[in-house]
C-alpha cells in the first residue's frame, strides 16, 4: 500500500488550557489547540505540534 | 518558478505524514520543507522516488494533453484541477481513508487571522477560512500573505497566493474552490 497524503489520527485523552494530549495507541504527544473547540475522545489530526482538524468519530 | 520548485510547494505538505508513518526521516522532512520555503529546487530524480504516485498521476496528465511532464501546466492540471476530483474518486490509491479527504484536497482559502505563536518548524501561521471551516495552516510558502488574502491550502499549508497575477492559482481562479 502506498500511503500517499494519509495522516494519522489521533485521540485526545487530556486538555489543559491550549493544550492537548493526543494519544496514538499508546504514544502520547502533546499539541496547541489554536481553534475550534475540542473535548477529550475527539480525534484529531497534529501538524507540527498543532490540531489542524477534528475527524468523524464514526468515520 | 521552475516546475520542481512549484511540484514541491504542493507536495511538501503531505510529507510530515510520510514522516509520521516513516517513509521518510523527519530530518528529510524537514530538510525538504525549507527547500520548499526557499524555492530551493530538488532534482527530478529524488522527488521521483519521494512522490511516485503524484509523478505517476502527472506522467498520464502529460500525455493525455500532450505536455511536458515537468511544466507548471500539468502541476497546476493536477493539484488544482484534478486532485480533489481523483480524491473523490478514489483513484490512484487516493481516498482509501474517507475521514482525511477534506484535509487532502486543495482548497481556496482567505486567511482570516494571523496566529501569535509559530508551529514546531518555527513557521508562521494563520487560520484559513474555506467551504464555511476554519483551519489553521503554516505561512511560510506565502511570505507576505496579507488578511484577507485567497491562497490555495493542502494539509495544514497555504501554498500559492492568489493576488500573484502570474500565478496559476490566479490563473485558475474561478475553477478552484
Amino acid at each position: 500500500m502506498n500511503f500517499m497524503c494519509l495522516a494519522i489520527p489521533g485521540k485526545i485523552i487530556e486538555i489543559k488550557g491550549d493544550t492537548a494530549v493526543v494519544d496514538y495507541g499508546g504514544v502520547e504527544r502533546r499539541a496547541k489547540i489554536i481553534h475550534g473547540n475540542y473535548g477529550v475522545g475527539d480525534r484529531v489530526i497534529v501538524s507540527n505540534k498543532i490540531i489542524v482538524e477534528k475527524i468523524d468519530n464514526g468515520a | 518558478m521552475e516546475p520542481e520548485i512549484y511540484f514541491l510547494k504542493y507536495a511538501i505538505p503531505c510529507m510530515e505524514w510520510k514522516a509520521q508513518l516513516g517513509k521518510v526521516s523527519y530530518e528529510d522532512f524537514k530538510k525538504y520543507r525549507k527547500a520548499a520555503s526557499r524555492n530551493e529546487k530538488l532534482s527530478r530524480e529524488l522527488l521521483e522516488r519521494i512522490y511516485p504516485v503524484p509523478l505517476q498521476i502527472m506522467r498520464d496528465i502529460a500525455q493525455e494533453t500532450k505536455k511536458e511532464l515537468w511544466s507548471d501546466d500539468v502541476i497546476a492540471e493536477f493539484y488544482l484541477i484534478r486532485h480533489n476530483q481523483i480524491i473523490d474518486d478514489k483513484k490512484y490509491g487516493y481516498g482509501e481513508m474517507p475521514m482525511l479527504d477534506e484535509l487532502c484536497k486543495v482548497y481556496k482559502a482567505k486567511l482570516i487571522k494571523f496566529i501569535p505563536i509559530k508551529n514546531s518548524l518555527r513557521e508562521p501561521m494563520a487560520l484559513a477560512e474555506y467551504n464555511h471551516r476554519i483551519r489553521p495552516v503554516s505561512i511560510i510558502l506565502v511570505p507576505g500573505a496579507q488578511l484577507g488574502e485567497l491562497v490555495t491550502i493542502h494539509q495544514a499549508c497555504a501554498v500559492e497566493s492568489f493576488s500573484n497575477l502570474d500565478s496559476l492559482a490566479y490563473k485558475y481562479k474561478n475553477i478552484i474552490k
